[in-house]
């Protein structure tokens, strides 16, 4: 969970991730800044991100985004 | 309580709506010689009745017709008025009473481009009496048209609000009331003896650039109205002539191979529906003692002066005879 | 059937009416009858190409479902699934390019090589394609599992063909319009009033604004040459002609929809309030931005290829750059894709190249602009810098414009020196600017001024819903009367400012 804060905050700087919810709803992560994550993603966690996985409920907040790591990480 | 002013919404919409068209069709659309058709056609009986274009408003007396011919004749041509015009045209003339004749004036410009969208292509519509005819033809025509040309009359002419109190005058006075035809004298036409009365001006016209005939482009509605209409005559037992009113020779010469080929087409055309088509461009059909000169007409496309339409309807009246 | 057509008007009418007449379990099936008499209205040869992507996706979606139960591994039923995809892609997409880019392609070779290959008379179904990408969507969501096969080929059609957005949009998704479409919907005066209020805004923008501002754009795109002086009224009148045009087209569309009790998705968001590209792109023609953003920039950037790509270039450039710089790539894809969807010629692919490299570059210098911006003490949030982007953001937008309304790259170009080099608005006044069936310019001042008023109306309007207003809840509290003003004041502006619609009567994006 540190790494994943680590990397949000190196990719996007002044926005809370340990509380806020609505990362996509509210517009802070564009489409630039989510795939530079699903890239770190991959290379820090040796997983394959794919298009299916890219929906709203897993980046609104950090915590759904390590969720969908460990997920990941188990198949 | 909350139900009343619910239906009170809309039906202090639709009357605000209609008495603000009514007093703007009343203000913006000008008099027009088309009132008078419409109310000739249903106050006198006619035996012959041409339909067509500009070409047959300019080149048809139906007073030299009637005289010659002891029939009474009304001329229905019009600037702007398609096969489609023409057929419903004819429909509201049989209301009143079915003629013995036909004359339809072919321009094979208005078989080959597509109906405009301006005031004087809605002005049929607009002066037709209420009828069965006029709900017939708004299904065909008024339908397609932007929604403003069928629900706002007065759309097309709003850019006469600078002459709205002319217009008003006008309205106002005896001669609106008695159909009379004083307000269209212009200085070099008038409405008079039943068609549009081109004062000869001599000297050279302007060359312009002119939609002849094209074939690639057929208007399929025009073509399948003009059948409409001529099947309309055949099951009525109305005699239907097509003709093609002169054209300068100049004209003629610079656009031969236009002109040649839209006769051949249409002589084949016609002769298929089993109708006589008269082409008075056509060498056979020339009328002696008819200046064909540029100078003599008014324009370059071929509207003939008030002169020569006279000595075209007095050979047409001959043809006819 | 033209949108502003009597014929339009009656049939809409008609639909409307009997909807809440008959039973709602039939409803969805009033809308499918009304649907395809609308398409086939249009030209009933055309009708086999939305029957044939309909049939094709339909039972590839089926078919996709069915998968796991004849293979015996997951490996095995991601490539029956994917190939089951390709072969749908490919022979929809394939229909789209056939017609759309043969003569294009054809123009091209005979220009390259001097050849005299006669293009092809090909026929253009409308809205081609609204509905080709709108079922690829569909195909490409029971893919990733993100909806499921609709199994009633019947409403799958409906999804197809919902005749309010067939011909220019919104492009819907399955999973939100779908459901929509099949429920039943009871009579709701409020609910009609609002779709009512917001089709006579619509027609207002189009016919009110939109087409009097392409009087003057006609003219000056038409011929550059005489009125040399203008290119900056020209291109201002674009931007006011494409927004109305277009946004004025979904707000009927969307009316209609409201007719019906179906919301479909909004497609613009006042743009020209837009601070970036990037924002302008989630602000115009939301949809198709949405689409190409999960269909193929996502798939693009997570693509096998370039994640290969990603790992040389973080090796290369550093992990930042790295980072950014496959997105990128991904990125001036789907701007060409952008470009090319509107049209088959070198001055959209241009166009398109343009927006991507624009919002390549501004991801790639991020970061900098976050360090310049800390350095000089510049706040986001500070109104004077917020203005500042977005006046930048509207010239970059504009600079655009002259590629997508010029004849050529090369007008486009000349069209932006002179804007630089010749400004001279008394050109207005010359004559060939003709309103109407005057000719001269006597009305020129007249739509100028109707132009100038509208857009201050459309301005107010906006800045009220941009902080959030919700305008037509705030007009359906007012009593009858203030109401009726404005729907009789709306309804009469239509034919006594409005311009007619063209000869074709259509909206711009009616072509595509």
């Amino acid at each position: 969970m540190e790494k994943l804060l680590e990397i949000l905050e190196d990719i996007q700087p002044d926005a809370d991730y340990e509380t806020c919810e609505t990362l996509i709803d509210d517009g802070i992560l564009d489409s630039f800044a989510i795939l530079s994550i699903v890239s770190e993603l991959q290379d820090e966690f040796g997983i394959t991100i794919t298009p299916a996985d890219i929906i709203p409920e897993n980046f609104n907040s950090a915590k759904a985004l390590y969720a969908m790591v460990e997920r990941l990480q188990a198949e | 309580m909350r139900n009343f002013k619910r239906i009170l919404l809309p039906v202090v919409l639709i009357l605000t709506i209609a008495a603000v068209n009514l007093g703007l069709n009343y203000a913006l659309i000008p008099y027009s010689y088309v009132r008078i058709m419409m109310h000739q056609i249903q106050t006198e009986e006619y035996d012959t009745v041409f339909l067509g274009t500009s070409h047959g408003l300019n080149g048809i007396s139906p007073k030299v017709i009637t005289e010659k011919t002891g029939k009474n004749a009304v001329n229905l041509s019009l600037g702007g008025e398609y096969p489609r015009d023409a057929y419903y045209l004819l429909k509201q003339v049989c209301e009143k009473k079915k003629p013995e004749r036909v004359v339809y004036e072919l321009d094979p410009g208005y078989w080959c481009t597509p109906e405009g969208q301006r005031g004087d292509f809605n002005r049929i519509f607009y002066e037709m009496p209420a009828s069965l005819t006029k709900v017939e033809y708004f299904f065909a025509k008024e339908r397609e048209l932007d929604f403003r040309a069928a629900l706002f009359p007065w759309f097309y002419y709003r850019g006469q609000f600078r002459d709205m109190k002319e217009i008003i005058q006008v309205k106002q006075g005896e001669d609106y009331k008695n159909y009379g035809t004083a307000a269209f004298w212009d200085g070099g036409q008038e409405f008079a003896d039943g068609f549009l009365r081109n004062t000869p001006v001599p000297g050279m016209k302007e060359e312009k650039d002119l939609v002849l005939w094209k074939e690639a482009d057929r208007n399929e509605d025009s073509f399948r109205y003009f059948e409409k209409l001529a099947s309309f005559c055949k099951k009525r037992n109305i005699e239907l002539i097509v003709v093609t009113t002169p054209v300068p020779a100049e004209t003629l010469e610079k656009y031969a191979k236009e002109f040649q080929e839209a006769d051949a087409f249409f002589q084949e055309y016609l002769e298929r529906l089993g109708l006589e088509y008269w082409n008075y461009n056509c060498t056979e059909r020339k009328i002696a003692d008819f200046d064909y000169s540029l100078n003599a007409f008014t324009d370059y496309e071929g509207h003939m002066n008030v002169q020569q339409a006279e000595a075209f309807s007095a050979q047409l009246a001959e043809d006819l005879w | 059937m033209s949108l502003i057509s009597m014929e339009f008007l009656l049939f809409v009418l008609l639909a409307a009416a009997g909807y809440y007449l008959i039973p709602s379990k039939y409803q969805w099936m009033w809308l499918l009858a009304f649907s395809y008499i609308y398409y086939i209205s249009g030209g009933f040869r055309v009708t086999c190409f939305l029957i044939f992507t309909t049939v094709s996706t339909y039972l590839a979606g089926v078919w996709m479902e069915k998968v796991p139960e004849g293979v015996q591994d997951k490996k095995e039923e991601k490539k029956r699934k994917k190939q089951i995809l390709a072969g749908t892609l490919v022979l929809n997409f394939g229909v789209l390019g056939v017609l759309k880019y043969t003569n294009f392609v054809i123009g091209t070779v005979n220009s390259i090589s001097g050849g005299d290959f006669e293009p092809l008379q090909l026929l253009l179904p409308l809205g081609i394609s609204f509905y080709t990408f709108q079922s690829m969507g569909y195909i490409l969501d029971i893919y990733w599992g993100r909806s499921q096969a609709e199994h009633n080929l019947f409403r799958f059609a409906l999804f197809v063909s919902f005749f309010p957005q067939i011909l220019q949009g919104p492009i819907g998704r399955f999973g939100s319009l779908g459901k929509q479409l099949y429920a039943s919907h009871s009579f709701e005066i409020d609910r009609l009033e609002r779709g009512f209020l917001r089709i006579l805004w619509g027609y207002f923008k189009k016919m009110v604004i939109a087409d009097n501002a392409v009087i003057f754009v006609n003219a000056i795109f038409d011929h550059p040459d005489i009125y040399d002086g203008l290119g900056l009224v020209g291109v201002l009148a674009y931007s006011v002609q494409l927004y109305c045009d277009f946004s004025g087209g979904m707000d009927v569309v969307i009316g209609i929809a409201d007719l019906f009790g179906i919301r479909l998705d909004e497609n613009f968001k006042r743009p020209y309030f837009a601070v970036s590209i990037t924002d302008f792109w989630h602000r115009w023609h939301i949809t198709l931005g949405t689409w190409m953003k999960d269909y193929v920039f996502y798939p693009v950037s997570l693509s096998g290829w370039m994640k290969s790509f990603s790992k040389f270039a973080k090796k290369s450039f550093g992990k930042q750059i790295g980072r950014t710089l496959p997105i990128c790539v991904a990125n001036l894809i789907v701007f060409l894709v952008v470009g090319v969807w509107h049209g088959a010629a070198w001055k959209f692919i241009v166009y398109g190249f343009y927006n991507g490299l624009i919002i390549a570059f501004s991801g790639l210098m991020a970061p900098s602009y976050r360090k310049w911006k800390k350095a000089l003490h510049i706040s986001d949030d500070s109104k004077g810098f917020y203005l500042f982007q977005m006046f930048r953001t509207f010239v970059l937008v504009n600079i655009s414009w002259y590629f997508d309304r010029a004849g050529d790259v090369k007008t486009a170009f000349l069209m932006m020196k002179n804007t630089l080099t010749k400004f001279d608005l008394r050109q207005i006044l010359e004559p060939g600017i003709e309103i109407g069936e005057a000719s001269g310019t006597a009305y020129t001042m007249i739509a100028l001024a109707v132009i100038l008023g509208g857009c201050v109306l459309l301005f107010f309007v906006s800045v009220l819903q941009e902080n959030g207003k919700d305008l037509t809840a705030i007009f359906a509290r007012q009593n009858w009367l203030v109401k009726a003003v404005v729907y009789a004041c709306l309804i009469l502006l239509l034919p006594m400012l409005g311009q007619p619609s063209g000869e074709a009567g259509g909206f711009i994006y009616a072509q595509f």
